[in-house]
């Protein structure tokens, strides 16, 4: 009898889990074509072109990031944008990060005074370029990579920070792109952009020459799982107000509002997640004296490299997972709670059921139909109608993601790449979800039984993607 | 119940096949597009650019554009774009010959604001005048998009008269309004000064002063000497923000009357207006004002010291030699850090 109820209650998860999503897929699609016929002729270089365009830091923490790190900088460094730094936070690498980085940009340590005080581990020195004025290099003990991005905010000069991964490799012009909603609202306090991965990319010198697919299978798959996550799912939940994870890859955000906030916190999991939901604590609350949004960029489009070994996914995915229920339970305080408006009504319990417990209720559902099987309570049949059920309305998910994005500007180039990924489509529900599933299920047991508060095993870059062409 | 369940994933699973085939078309559909666009701007630009460089007569442009509309009306505003203001006229002929003005007229009168806006973003670089009373009534539409459209046009079409309207239309809060605002009526080049005097005279004491601190950033843009005196005034505004775009603007023209009034701001009790004050004495490079830009290295406000410091390296020796003199003995220690990292910064001393 009990179930039967709890077979009910998990088919109940998943129409209430394909409903919402349904809904956000038709708000992204709308706030899509909204966002490309708002862009007006000429608009870019028009704010690439102006001396009044708000300025901007980029900022990249990096630990262990030899292998990456020249070429993260000098894409950062030719970003079209008319007027940016970059800063570079050694955290206390174990590798020659640093000394790759003096030898590279012909480095010298300058006696440096930063403006504000967020405390962080101690600086061992800053470095500054001859050959490239608006490179500034901190040297600091290792902290996590909050810490060297409230380092790197000690350092910075201008009003916008934008804040991307040590392998991240952005278009050039996705500092425009990412500075336009600030520039449109002054209300807009901060903003997340486009994250694809990198490992189809090729690169020259910081440049991206082509953009293709990846090769292996579990990183075709999770091309596919980032469709999904950025071309609607995002852009839904930001017209909601409950995005409450802006990729670390990618974000761009006012330094007064960062400082506001308390900076990054040096002992999160995952500390994107976890700042993104205490922005929207700050953003949201209905006690602020302002009106204040959080807005998202459709077009702003970084690449950063996935694992590509199911070791290093397995690895990733369990910290995630930790750093998404650590960070949520962080701020509970903002659950259902009126307050924060939208927030705190839809995001917050919407992002605990359906996105952090739905590894452990949807391994229950698969558990359930097993145990119901063997208990003679459902028939073989029935069995293969909800794995059925449960495999095309995963894959219509996908599928809708990959429409969105070939209605812009990101569409697959050749007919053999969309073949490719709607075969990853169809392959995603088949294998690559189950497994997700599973090593979520994991990061969850991990998290509440192991206390397990660790980053889990460093991802080891490859040095062949992004590669020099 | 299971019956339905059965229904229902038959037809999702069907709704999955129409999709996949969706995307196939799609793809095939855009990608075709694509390419023969690509083709056809292919050949239209470079004809455009033999044009204007005197290598082909207007048969031969005909001739190309003639192949599609919609692909000649896009690659006459993309040359005429590139192209400086004087030299756009060039190609106003082909707007004629082809009734894009007309065409354009009627579409900037769409319901759907995206369309209107793109129609109203082109009219600008047809050069009739024919369509500056629409323009001007587009300045009042509820998209902000569409105002700005209309604004740019009206700057393109060297509307004067369109001064005021542009300012009371696009005064919001928001850094893209104004932002482009004091750049469009810079675009409209000198015939905007006379208009942009009258109204800050019109309205100097106006309470919403966004409007006035944009127009005062016009005429620094537009380096209006003239205006000076009347900005001078501005300097004690009761806002802030036309304080600020005041000493902005008088540093960008540059006179030495003034220095004084500028001298005066440094007591501003808003820490933004100080560190502009400070810059903008730093561009004018006057020694008199040498004493006051050192006093500011000890301000409360990092960007002011910071300003102070980069304003005293950028006069010279004398201020170079005072930054070194400060980064070892001032009193404060703010002031010798940050004496420090500007001479650091600039190489004047061994890190």
């Amino acid at each position: 009898m009990i179930i039967h109820y709890l077979i009910y209650a998990i088919f109940i998860y998943y129409i209430a889990l394909h409903g919402l999503y349904l809904m956000l897929i038709i708000i992204g699609a709308t706030q899509l074509r909204r966002h490309s016929q708002g862009i007006s002729y000429g608009e870019f270089r028009r704010i690439a072109d102006s001396p009044l365009t708000l300025p901007i830091t980029v900022i990249i923490p990096a630990y262990n990031e030899e292998v990456m790190i020249v070429n993260t900088v000098l894409n950062a460094l030719n970003l079209r944008y008319p007027q940016h730094e970059v800063i570079v936070v050694n955290d206390g690498s174990a590798d020659n990060t640093l000394q790759t980085l003096i030898e590279h940009f012909g480095l010298r340590r300058v006696d440096k005074v930063g403006q504000r005080s967020i405390p962080t581990k101690e600086i061992l020195g800053v470095f500054e370029s001859s050959r490239f004025p608006n490179l500034v290099v901190v040297d600091k003990e290792n902290g996590r990579r909050a810490d060297a991005i409230n380092a790197a905010v000690l350092y910075s000069r201008y009003p916008l920070l934008c804040i991307i991964d040590a392998d991240c490799v952005v278009e050039e012009d996705g500092l425009l792109h990412m500075a336009r909603p600030f520039l449109r609202d002054a209300q807009v306090v901060a903003a997340g952009g486009v994250v694809r991965p990198s490992n189809g990319l090729i690169v020259d010198k910081g440049r991206i020459v082509s953009v293709k697919l990846p090769k292996s299978m579990l990183a075709l798959n999770q091309e596919v799982e980032y469709a999904r996550s950025f071309h609607w799912a995002r852009i839904g939940l930001s017209k909601l107000n409950s995005m409450l994870c802006i990729s670390g890859a990618f974000m761009l955000i006012k330094k007064d509002v960062f400082v506001a906030v308390g900076g990054s916190w040096s002992e999160s999991i995952t500390d994107d997640i976890e700042f993104t939901i205490r922005l929207n604590r700050y953003v949201y609350d209905r006690d602020q004296p302002r009106r204040q949004k959080i807005a998202y960029v459709p077009d702003a489009v970084c690449y950063t490299e996935v694992p590509d070994t199911i070791r290093q996914y397995a690895s990733q995915r369990n910290r995630w997972q930790r750093g998404t229920f650590q960070a949520l339970l962080r701020s509970i305080g903002m659950m259902l709670n009126p307050r924060y408006g939208l927030t705190g009504l839809f995001g917050m319990p919407f992002f605990m059921i359906f996105e952090a417990l739905s590894a452990v209720i949807e391994t229950g559902g698969y558990v359930l139909v097993v145990v119901a099987l063997i208990m003679g309570i459902a028939t073989a049949g029935e069995v293969v109608l909800f794995f059925l059920l449960a495999f095309v309305l995963g894959t219509l998910l996908s599928l809708a993601a990959v429409l969105l994005k070939e209605t812009t500007r990101l569409r697959t180039a050749n007919r053999s790449e969309l073949w490719r990924l709607l075969f990853a489509v169809l392959t995603d529900n088949l294998f690559f979800h189950q497994l997700h599933l599973l090593i979520r299920f994991a990061g969850t047991f991990d998290y509440f039984v192991r206390r397990r508060i660790d980053l889990g095993a460093v991802m080891v870059r490859t040095g062949s993607k992004p590669k020099e062409a | 119940m299971i019956t339905i369940i059965s229904y229902v994933t038959g037809g999702l699973a069907a709704t999955l096949l129409v999709l996949m085939a969706a995307i196939i078309m799609l793809n095939t559909v855009s990608g075709r597009r694509i390419a023969t666009a690509k083709f056809l701007r292919s050949k239209m630009l470079p004809v455009l650019q033999e044009y204007l460089a005197g290598n082909a007569g207007e048969a031969a442009v005909i001739q190309e554009l003639a192949q599609d509309r919609e692909i000649a009306l896009e690659c006459l505003v993309e040359t005429s774009h590139s192209l400086p203001s004087p030299a756009r006229s060039r190609l106003h002929y082909f707007f004629d010959y082809f009734r894009f003005t007309q065409t354009l007229m009627e579409e900037a009168g769409n319901k759907r604001w995206s369309v209107c806006a793109r129609a109203i973003t082109q009219l600008g670089f047809t050069g009739n005048r024919e369509c500056i009373p629409l323009l001007l009534q587009a300045l009042y539409d509820e998209m902000l998009d569409v105002r700005l459209a209309a604004a740019r046009a009206l700057a393109q079409l060297g509307a004067g008269e369109a001064v005021e309207p542009i300012l009371r239309s696009l005064a919001l809060p928001g850094n893209l309004p104004q932002q482009s605002t004091a750049e469009i009526l810079y675009e409209m080049g000198q015939v905007a000064v006379a208009h942009l005097l009258v109204f800050m005279r019109k309205y100097h004491r106006m309470e919403d002063a966004t409007a006035l601190a944009i127009a005062v950033r016009a005429l620094g843009l537009l380096k209006a000497d003239n205006a000076a005196p009347e900005i001078i005034t501005l300097l004690s505004h009761p806002n802030a923000e036309v304080r600020l775009n005041s000493a902005r603007t008088l540093g960008h023209i540059g006179s030495p009357i003034v220095i004084k009034p500028l001298l005066h701001r440094l007591q501003d009790p808003v820490w933004e207006v100080r560190s502009i004050t400070v810059k903008a004495l730093g561009y004018l490079g006057y020694p008199v004002a040498i004493p006051a830009i050192h006093k500011a290295l000890e301000d409360t406000a990092w960007w002011v010291r910071y300003n102070a410091a980069e304003a005293l390296f950028r006069l010279g020796e004398t201020g170079i030699s005072l930054l070194k003199h400060a980064m070892v003995v001032h009193p404060d220690r703010f002031a010798r850090d940050i004496s420090r990292q500007i001479l650091e910064e600039h190489r004047a001393i061994a890190a």
